[in-house]
């Protein structure tokens, strides 16, 4: 059976929730939907809410993961986020948006996992 | 904003919601640039970066900020901000300056205004050093003088505070002003030396004309040595307009008087100044100095146009869509130009090529008020051989300076009640030129001569007025003479139109 994308990136936030709950963080959403698509992860560490998007690839042909979080990616992820913010009235929260890159092996293993902190912010205006 | 400066606020709110960093208040380009500058040198501080929505906003906020200046104390709010610093250590204090990526502080230009702006509010100033020298120049300032933002911070904290820079005692050495150029080094052309005596003493401006080769720009070149020295207040003021420019070297007081000659080629907003910003021209570059502009027919006729509102009033206004900016203006113009296109007109061995109508064109280049506003007209002829070879030179200029700032001084008590650099014979109103040019019965004869016969304008009329004035003051002479009123009218060859 072919290894579709859609399992790659399946097993990759697998990986990141077990990385991340191993670092003390508390889980709080998978892949939450909204109008304009999904949060791959949500969680909470020392009061403060992270949402993560995982990026995971087999081959290091298109570059590093985390490069695949471009401009108009990060648009959308803080799209996603302010619509959540919004909806539990979060607006003043302490939060942030992590992303966590993750290459692995052709047999599956983790070969690298990187966690980037803060790793989208907003320019400009942003009411 | 022009020579003034205003305290502004910076304020920075820390808050919740997806980290942000925005400014408000009216940046320009630059400032809104900063944010990355201003996390990077925070960060190689070894301060974190708070992870939070960051508001900075510049107030008031209805007045346009300019400038790198403000990388500093954004810095520091967003320190204090996110508890790295407490308010009340930062009370009392003015910061500005430029963040490198590093953390380095660099220097930002206008520091020697901002600081007299703000004197009288018993601020203590936090610049970058060469900033902090600058502002020393200036009694009862209290400055610091930091390297980096690391350098500040431990001030603030008490850690280590900054040194305080004390006034600069000593200036740059008097002795040798102006590379040693010396009147005496032109021979012969005495009546040329004793024009531009006149012009010194009285604030005249002038125009030199000739052939080339006879020793105009020598002479222009050396005029500034006979020029009275700088006073504390013209220092300042001059200064000041460097340090907006950007052109202040050594961070210290200028003790020369500014001469500045751009080439005939500039451009319109190189001599009056504008510019983005807007930045100060030549025209106020030499600001209570010498703007000498050779070649004069040569530069293009709305940049000489240009010179009629600081010749007048003895500043420039600049206006942009929002505002005005007035730059300071009063200079000496030395103005040298050949007497037609070929240059050799009046030279007695070269023969000159050009038609009448050339010379016609040639100089009404120069527009009648534009030539109106010049004081004094100078013929610089060819010298013969033998003066050229004679051994013996001219005064020295250090005499001559003598003089003329005895002539000055003089003036300053008739002129008691203008400012300094209005205290000169050629900014008499005509109210004043009525009240101290007092003509004994022969001048007043020749002079009503000279007017019937030459058909002098009233312009001119209250030139002469002016310059017999000023040679009245140089003999100590209480009332003008007649032969004070001839030389006067012998400086106005152009008024009689000898030439066509």
């Amino acid at each position: 059976m072919g290894r579709t994308n859609r399992d790659t990136g399946d097993l990759g936030e697998k990986i990141a929730e077990k990385f991340l709950v191993s670092r003390g963080y508390k889980i709080l959403s998978r892949n939450f939907p909204t109008p304009f698509g999904e949060i791959d992860l949500i969680a909470k560490k020392n009061g403060c809410t992270v949402f993560l998007e995982i990026k995971t690839r087999i081959s290091e042909k298109f570059g590093p993961p985390a490069s695949a979080v471009t401009r108009a990616k990060q648009k959308h992820i803080i799209k996603n986020c302010q619509y959540y913010l919004k909806g539990y009235g979060l607006n003043d929260a302490p939060c942030r948006i992590d992303v966590i890159g993750i290459c692995l092996d052709p047999r599956g293993k983790v070969k690298i996992l990187r966690h980037i902190k803060n790793a989208v912010e907003l320019h400009g205006h942003f009411y | 904003m022009g020579m003034e400066a205003y305290s502004i606020d910076v304020e920075v709110d820390v808050s919740g919601g997806l980290p942000a960093f925005s400014v408000v208040g009216l940046p320009d380009a630059s400032i809104r640039e900063s944010r990355d500058r201003i996390r990077s040198a925070i960060k190689n501080s070894g301060f974190k970066f708070p992870a939070n929505k960051i508001i900075v906003n510049l107030s008031p906020a209805n007045i346009k900020k300019e400038g790198v200046g403000f990388d500093l104390p954004i810095a520091i709010g967003i320190l204090a901000a996110s508890g790295a610093m407490q308010q009340e250590e930062l009370e009392g204090y003015i910061f500005c300056g430029e963040l490198s990526l590093n953390g380095k502080l660099r220097p930002f230009r206008g520091a020697l205004p901002i600081a007299i702006s703000l004197k009288n509010k018993n601020f203590s100033f936090i610049f970058p050093k060469a900033n902090a020298h600058e502002a020393a120049n200036i009694k009862g300032i209290s400055a610091y003088g930091a390297s980096s933002l690391m350098e500040v911070i431990d001030h603030i904290k008490g850690i280590r505070p900054l040194k305080h820079i004390k006034e600069v005692k000593d200036q740059q050495d008097a002795t040798n002003p102006y590379n040693n150029l010396d009147l005496k080094d032109v021979k012969g052309q005495e009546h040329v030396k004793r024009g531009l005596e006149v012009a010194a003493s009285g604030g005249h401006n002038v125009l030199m004309i000739g052939p080339p080769g006879s020793g105009k720009s020598m002479l222009a070149k050396r005029f500034p040595t006979i020029l009275p020295s700088l006073s504390p207040d013209e220092a300042l003021e001059t200064t000041k307009v460097y340090s907006i420019a950007g052109q202040l070297k050594n961070s210290s007081l200028l003790t020369e008087r500014p001469v500045r000659s751009p080439h005939h080629t500039i451009s319109y907003a190189a001599m009056v100044g504008g510019g983005s910003w807007p930045a100060p021209g030549e025209i106020s570059l030499a600001h209570n100095g010498v703007l000498f502009l050779d070649e004069f027919p040569e530069f293009r006729r709305d940049v000489l146009e240009t010179l009629r509102q600081p010749l007048e009033s003895g500043e420039i206004t600049i206006t942009r869509v929002e505002r005005s900016v007035r730059f300071p203006s009063r200079f000496i113009l030395i103005s040298a130009m050949n007497p037609c296109p070929c240059g050799y007109f009046t030279d007695p061995h070269k023969n000159c090529n050009c038609s009448a109508g050339q010379i016609q064109r040639y100089l009404s280049k120069i527009s009648g008020p534009l030539l109106d506003r010049i004081d004094i007209h100078l013929e610089v002829p060819r010298l013969k051989y033998e003066q050229l070879s004679q051994r013996r030179t001219g005064e020295h200029s250090v005499n001559i300076k003598r003089r003329v700032e005895e002539t000055r001084n003089t003036q300053k008590d008739r002129f008691s009640d203008k400012p300094g650099y209005s205290a000169y014979n050629a900014y008499m109103t005509s109210r004043e030129a009525e009240k101290f040019c007092v003509l004994s019965e022969e001048a007043e004869e020749l002079l009503k001569t000279a007017i019937l016969e030459l058909g002098i304008s009233a312009r001119a009329y209250d030139k002469i007025l002016k310059i017999s004035r000023t040679i009245a003051d140089m003999e100590a002479s209480a009332i003008i003479e007649s032969h004070h009123v001839s030389e006067a009218v012998g400086y106005r060859c152009l008024d009689r139109n000898l030439w066509v």
